[in-house]
């Protein structure tokens, strides 16, 4: 039986050596290492001052040192085309990611005024970057997600410093993690001066509306909320979207001085339905037993795209298009990447996310296989590519399917979607996380269960406190998870070592 | 002169190599980069009222 936590300290989680993949595996991992440290280099020339000094100033930025920690984490295990898809992804991400942090420091007016600054329009949250589409003369850049969700995924003690603050300040102690991580920031200073005006959201969780709130107070740039519809499959909504759409777009030209241009959006869209398009492909493969797409990384890079990109990141097209034919391939040659799977699970509800890797490890430890998590479904909306109306109320639809607005507070039905999508990625296992700061959705935990013992399906639920790992920690989430396998799957581990240790203190 | 460079170059990529393989890379920024970060950053005094 395999040993393979042996090759890690206690406590930190730090690896002794790198994975063993077999000669070729290891050398091509070696290969994408070195593409990463290229990545990182052109990252720190970007602006070499003011990146170093953002290192220093704040502290969520020290979390970014795990970046390649964080990698190793998630192709764990990984073999044959499973890697080299995983790896093709995973640059584009880091790519994405550094030019963003650069641009949050090259525009910071705390280290000196800068002309820059004023070249971006900062997103709260959430908010869709396909709204900037038509000011090519201007960049979305997101103001939250790079202090918090990312940094988590590197760094599970980023979070707890500034939610902490937010809770010392005496505010509610049970909100909802990313929200009070958010909040944390503010109160404590610490998001970059950057940006000529800022998009605010709304949200509808308790918690999130107060950050809102507090970052208005604190961010000296001109906001604006973009009021989007929760209930979006009512179609007399849509007027009031369109109308919303048309409103922020008139609020960045108002603030900007930038016109926007139509020419210009529309070759953006163009991009945004290719990423789509390409989406719906990796679908098709992660269905099949030669799925080169599985684990964490695949739902990641969807997540990432929509995210931030929304057609305006042209590599992300690229690197799904490389990833794509390197999955063509190993389907033709019924070539089974994921050859220690035994189970196939969607996960679905609000994930750890400092617990990134959770997929990897179930695969690993239990040979479970997850071809398909809720990220996945968020957006995917085509958008019209000739008629503007069309195009922005596209937009807002894209953006109501956003992951949070869909599943966990757009209506019950969407969160009870999970039994379809079981079905058409051939799960027959079913993970639901039980965040328990995400309230809108663990209303309906007796409804899932219920479900589950109609349907004859095998559900799991998984805790996590989203962005705190001091309550539910790494393993007690591995502890509940094996529990179920052993229980009722009645399985034994692949690799007992990997069942139970230490990584408390780690990144 | 040229020689030189060329051993120089030559020995990159084993080092790179050895730095790989021993996790030097991660090594270095857990335990030697994050402590100094950390006191960096606790030192700082912020006004954290509302
Ligand atoms: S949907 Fe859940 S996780 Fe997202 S902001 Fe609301 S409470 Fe937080």
């Amino acid at each position: 039986m395999a040993d393979e936590r042996k090759r890690f300290y206690k406590g930190s989680g730090i690896a002794k050596h790198r994975e063993w993949r077999g000669l070729k595996d290891t050398f091509y991992d070696y290969l994408q290492w070195v593409v990463n440290l290229g990545i990182l280099a052109q990252f720190a020339a970007k602006s070499p001052v003011r990146i170093v000094k953002g290192l220093f100033e704040y502290r969520w930025f020290g979390g970014y040192i795990g970046a390649l920690h964080m990698t190793d984490k998630c192709t764990a295990g990984l073999r044959g085309p499973a890697l080299r898809t995983a790896h093709i992804q995973m640059h584009a991400i880091m790519k994405g990611t550094t030019g963003m942090l650069a641009d949050s420091m090259i525009g910071d007016r705390r280290f000196g005024d800068t002309d820059a600054a004023d070249k971006f329009v900062m997103l709260e949250q959430t908010m869709c970057p396909e709204i900037v589409a038509g000011f090519p003369n201007l960049k979305a850049l997101p103001l939250e997600v790079l202090q918090g969700l990312l940094g988590t995924y590197m760094d599970q003690n980023l979070a707890p410093f500034y939610m902490d603050i937010m809770e010392n300040v005496g505010l509610p102690a049970d909100s909802c993690r990313l929200s009070a991580n958010a909040a944390g920031v503010a109160i404590n200073d610490d998001y970059p001066e950057v940006g000529a005006c800022l998009i605010t959201n709304n949200m509808p969780c308790d918690s999130s509306t107060m950050n809102s709130q507090l970052i208005e107070r604190r961010i000296k740039i001109p906001t604006t909320v973009a009021g989007i519809p929760m209930r979006w499959e009512d179609e007399s909504t849509d007027r009031y979207a369109l109308a919303q759409m048309k409103e922020v777009i008139k609020f960045i030209e108002d603030t900007t001085g930038e016109k926007f241009d139509e020419k210009a959006f529309f070759k953006v869209m163009k991009q945004h339905n290719k990423e789509v398009r390409n989406e719906f492909e990796v679908w098709e493969y992660a269905k099949t037993p030669y799925t080169a797409f599985g684990n964490v990384i695949s739902p990641l890079f969807h997540a990432f795209y929509f995210t931030f990109s929304g057609g305006s990141m042209p590599y992300i097209d690229k690197a799904a298009k490389k990833a794509l034919k390197v999955a063509e391939k190993a389907y033709k040659n019924k070539t089974v990447s994921f050859d220690k799977a035994r189970h196939r699970m969607i996960t679905w509800g609000g994930p750890g996310c400092y617990f990134v890797d959770f997929n990897t490890w179930a695969y690993n430890c239990w040979g479970v296989l997850v071809p398909a998590q809720m990220d996945m479904f968020s957006g995917n909306v085509i958008i019209s590519e000739d008629d503007l109306d069309d195009a922005l109320l596209g937009i807002a639809h894209n953006y109501e399917r956003g992951v949070m607005r869909r599943h966990l507070t757009g209506g019950y039905q969407h969160l009870l979607e999970v039994w379809d999508e079981a079905e058409k990625f051939n799960c027959d296992m079913v993970l639901v996380y039980d965040d328990i700061t995400c309230k809108g959705a663990m209303g309906l935990a007796g409804v899932v269960n219920d479900q589950a013992k109609d349907k004859n399906k095998h559900l799991v639920w998984v805790q996590n406190d989203m962005f705190d790992h001091r309550t539910i920690s790494r393993n007690e989430m591995r502890r509940q998870f094996s529990e179920y396998m052993t229980a009722v799957m009645q399985e034994e581990p692949l690799d007992e070592s990997l069942v139970d240790f230490d990584d408390y203190e780690g990144w | 002169m040229k020689k030189k460079l060329l051993i120089g170059a030559l020995s990159v990529v084993p080092l790179s190599m050895l730095i790989y393989w021993f996790n030097l890379d991660n090594k270095l920024l857990y335990y030697g980069v994050r402590p100094i970060l950390n006191k960096v950053y606790n030192s700082y005094q912020r006004n954290v009222s509302l």
